[in-house]
C-alpha cells in the first residue's frame, strides 16, 4: 500500500508533480521536458483557452518557445556548480551526485526515492522544497488557482461541483457553490 | 531452520484462527514496520553484493533473537511463483518482496505471526499481525525484533527526520498500523463513500481487503496510518484505536436499524443472509469471490442471531468466520481459478471449500426470526 506515486515525474523548472511532457527529437537528438501546469503557462506553453491541441503542438511560434526552453534548460544544467550556497535557483548549486552511493539528483526527481541515509543531507533542499510542494499541492486552493481567469476558473469549479454532486459529498459541493456565487 | 512450504502452507496461522474473538467488527491488525542500516545504500539502489552484504550483517541476529532460533529461513530466489503468490495473498509479504531476487531474504516465526524481510524495499522489514484489537501485544512484537538489533546496529535516523526511509515522504517513525474491519451493514446502507471521506478528513487511509474483486467484495476493509503520521508508536495506536472503535460503535448501530427494519417487515437482511446460507449449502462450486461474499453475510447473519451455533460458542464460530473470511478460502489458487461453465470438474480450492462449508454449516442452525 505504498509506493502508489513512484515513477511521476517532476516538474524541471520548479519540481512540482509535472502533468505535460514534450519530447524533442532535432537530428537525432532527444530532449525531454516535463513541466507542471504553472510552469508551462508562465513559459507561454500552455493555454488551453486560446490554443486546440493541434495549434498547441504544430505552430511553428510554438516549435520556437520549446526550443528556447529546452536550450534554456540545458545552459542552466551546464552551469551548475558543485559548491553549496544558500540563496541558489532549484538544482543550481545543490551537488548533483551523493559522493557516498552516487545517487543521482535527477533520479530523485523522477522517482522520489533516495539512494542511501547520507543523500539525506545532499539533497536536503531538494527533499525540503518537495515536501513544500506537496503540502502546497494538497491545500484546497493552490498558486496555480490564484493566477487564473475568471472565466477559467468558473468552468473548473462548476465542473468540481456536478462531480461532488454526482458523489453525493454535499459538504464540497456547499463550498464549491459559495466559491462560485463569490465569483458571480 | 530451513524453509518448509508445505508447513507454512498446510498450517493456519494463529491468529487467523481465533481473528475477531474479541469484537464482531474488527477482525484483526497489522503492523508494518521499517528500519535501514547507516553506511549502506537503499536495497532498490544498491547492487546485489551490496544486499547480499547487509543480509550476512543482519540474518546471524536475526536467527539468534528469541523466537526466531527456529524461523522459516529463505532466500527469495529460492521461492518459486506459487508460493510467493500465497504468502502474497496472505499478506504476509509485500508486493515488492514478492519480485525480489538475490540477496533479499524472508523469515517467518515458527507462529506465523511475525515476518521478517530482509531488503525489501527498506534494509529491514517487519510484519506483524494479531487477532482482534489488540494492538499492544502487536506492538510489543513489532519493537521486539528492532530493540535487540538497535545494540548490534546503527539504524539510519535524524532527530529532525526520525528513521530515515528510501521514500523521504515516509521517513518518522518507521510504522504503519492496519486494522481489518468487517462492515457488511455499513456496506448494505451504501454508507461507505461517506465513511472513505471521514477517514480520509482523519489523516487516515481505507482501502478493500480483497481490492482484485471490487470495493466492497466480502464487506471487509483495511484502515491504516499513513507511514510517516507524526506522533509515537503510542500516539498512533491511540489514533487508529479511537477512530475503529468508533467505526465499529456506528457499524452495530446500523446493524440495530436494519433488525428493527426487520421487525417492521422489511426483510432485507434475512434475504441477504439466508440466500447466502443457501448458496453455502447447496452450491457444488464456489469461486473465491463468491466464497467470501457469502462467508461475509454468515457472519452477519450470526452477529444478528439469524444463525447461531448447534455446537461451541457464538464466539467460537464468529472468530472462525472472521478467520475464514481473512483467509479468503483458499491459498495460492483460490484467485486464480478460471471462470468455467457448469458443469465442471471442482477444482482443489473449491474441494477445500466445500469441505470447510460442511463443517461449519453442520455446525449451524438458520433461524426464520433474529433472536430466536
Amino acid at each position: 500500500m505504498r509506493g502508489i506515486m513512484a515513477g511521476v515525474k517532476k516538474c524541471q523548472i520548479c519540481g512540482k508533480r509535472a502533468s505535460i511532457y514534450l519530447t524533442q527529437i532535432i537530428n537525432g537528438q532527444t530532449s525531454d521536458l516535463a513541466l507542471c501546469e504553472t510552469c508551462a503557462r508562465e513559459k507561454g506553453l500552455f493555454d488551453p483557452q486560446s490554443l486546440t491541441f493541434a495549434e498547441k503542438f504544430f505552430p511553428e511560434v510554438f516549435k520556437q518557445k520549446v526550443d528556447k526552453l529546452v536550450r534554456e534548460l540545458i545552459n542552466h544544467a551546464e552551469a551548475e556548480q558543485p559548491a553549496h550556497t544558500e540563496s541558489r535557483p532549484r538544482g543550481g548549486d545543490m551537488l548533483t551526485e551523493c559522493p557516498v552511493c552516487h545517487f543521482k539528483l535527477e533520479d530523485f526527481r523522477s522517482s522520489g526515492r533516495l539512494g542511501c541515509a547520507d543523500c539525506y543531507s545532499v539533497f536536503a533542499d531538494e527533499i525540503k522544497a518537495e515536501a513544500a510542494a506537496d503540502s502546497e499541492a494538497e491545500a484546497p486552493s493552490d498558486m496555480g488557482d490564484a493566477a487564473e481567469s475568471t472565466p477559467v476558473r468558473r468552468s473548473k469549479l462548476e465542473q468540481q461541483l456536478q462531480a461532488a454532486i454526482a458523489r453525493e459529498d454535499y459538504e464540497t459541493a456547499a463550498r464549491l457553490r459559495d466559491e462560485l456565487k463569490t465569483l458571480n | 531452520m530451513a524453509f518448509n512450504k508445505e508447513s507454512i502452507l498446510n498450517t493456519c496461522p494463529p491468529w487467523f484462527r481465533r481473528a475477531g474473538s474479541a469484537n464482531d467488527v474488527i477482525l484483526g491488525v497489522m503492523g508494518r514496520l521499517v528500519r535501514n542500516l547507516r553506511g549502506h545504500a537503499f536495497p532498490g539502489w544498491s547492487t546485489a553484493e551490496g544486499r547480499r552484504a547487509v543480509a550476512e550483517l543482519l540474518l546471524p541476529a536475526i536467527r539468534r533473537c528469541p523466537g526466531f532460533k527456529s524461523a522459516h529461513c529463505a532466500e527469495m530466489s529460492e521461492l518459486d511463483y506459487g508460493m510467493r503468490r500465497a504468502l502474497l495473498e496472505r499478506r504476509q509479504i509485500s508486493p515488492c518482496m514478492a519480485a525480489r531476487q538475490d540477496g533479499c531474504h524472508l523469515i517467518i516465526s515458527k507462529r506465523q505471526d511475525t515476518v521478517v524481510m530482509v531488503n525489501e524495499e527498506e534494509h529491514l522489514v517487519i510484519h506483524s499481525f494479531n487477532s482482534g484489537h489488540d494492538f499492544r501485544a502487536l506492538t510489543e512484537r513489532l519493537n521486539h525484533l528492532p530493540s535487540v538489533l538497535e545494540q548490534e546496529f546503527e539504524f539510519a535516523a535524524t532527530p529532525r527526520n526520525g528513521y530515515l526511509t528510501s521514500l523521504p515522504n515516509e521517513a518518522g517513525e518507521g510504522v504503519q498500523l492496519y486494522a481489518v474491519l468487517h462492515l457488511p451493514a455499513l456496506t448494505l446502507s451504501n454508507m461507505m463513500p461517506q465513511v472513505n471521506r471521514a477517514i480520509e478528513k482523519l489523516q487516515l487511509n481505507i482501502a478493500p481487503f480483497y481490492p482484485q474483486y471490487g470495493e466492497e467484495c466480502g464487506n471487509a476493509y483495511v484502515v491504516y496510518t499513513a507511514p510517516a503520521i507524526y506522533g509515537t508508536m503510542g500516539e498512533i495506536t491511540e489514533h487508529l484505536r479511537d477512530i475503529i472503535f468508533r467505526l465499529a460503535e456506528r457499524e452495530n448501530q446500523v446493524r440495530d436499524r436494519l433488525l428493527d427494519m426487520h421487525r417492521l417487515g422489511d426483510h432485507f437482511l434475512a434475504d441477504r443472509v439466508n440466500r447466502s446460507y443457501g448458496l453455502l449449502r447447496y452450491a457444488c462450486t464456489l469461486s473465491q469471490q463468491e466464497w467470501v461474499e457469502a462467508i461475509s453475510m454468515l457472519r452477519l447473519g450470526v452477529c444478528c442471531r439469524f444463525i447461531s451455533p448447534t455446537e461451541g460458542t457464538e464466539e467460537e464460530l464468529l472468530g472462525e468466520l472472521a478467520g475464514q473470511l481473512i483467509r479468503g478460502g483458499d491459498y495460492a489458487t483460490g484467485s486464480a481459478i478460471p471462470e468455467r461453465a457448469y458443469p465442471r470438474q471442482a477444482t482443489e480450492p473449491e474441494k477445500s471449500r466445500s469441505k470447510t462449508i460442511q463443517t461449519l454449516l453442520n455446525r449451524t442452525t438458520l433461524h426464520t426470526a433474529p433472536g430466536a
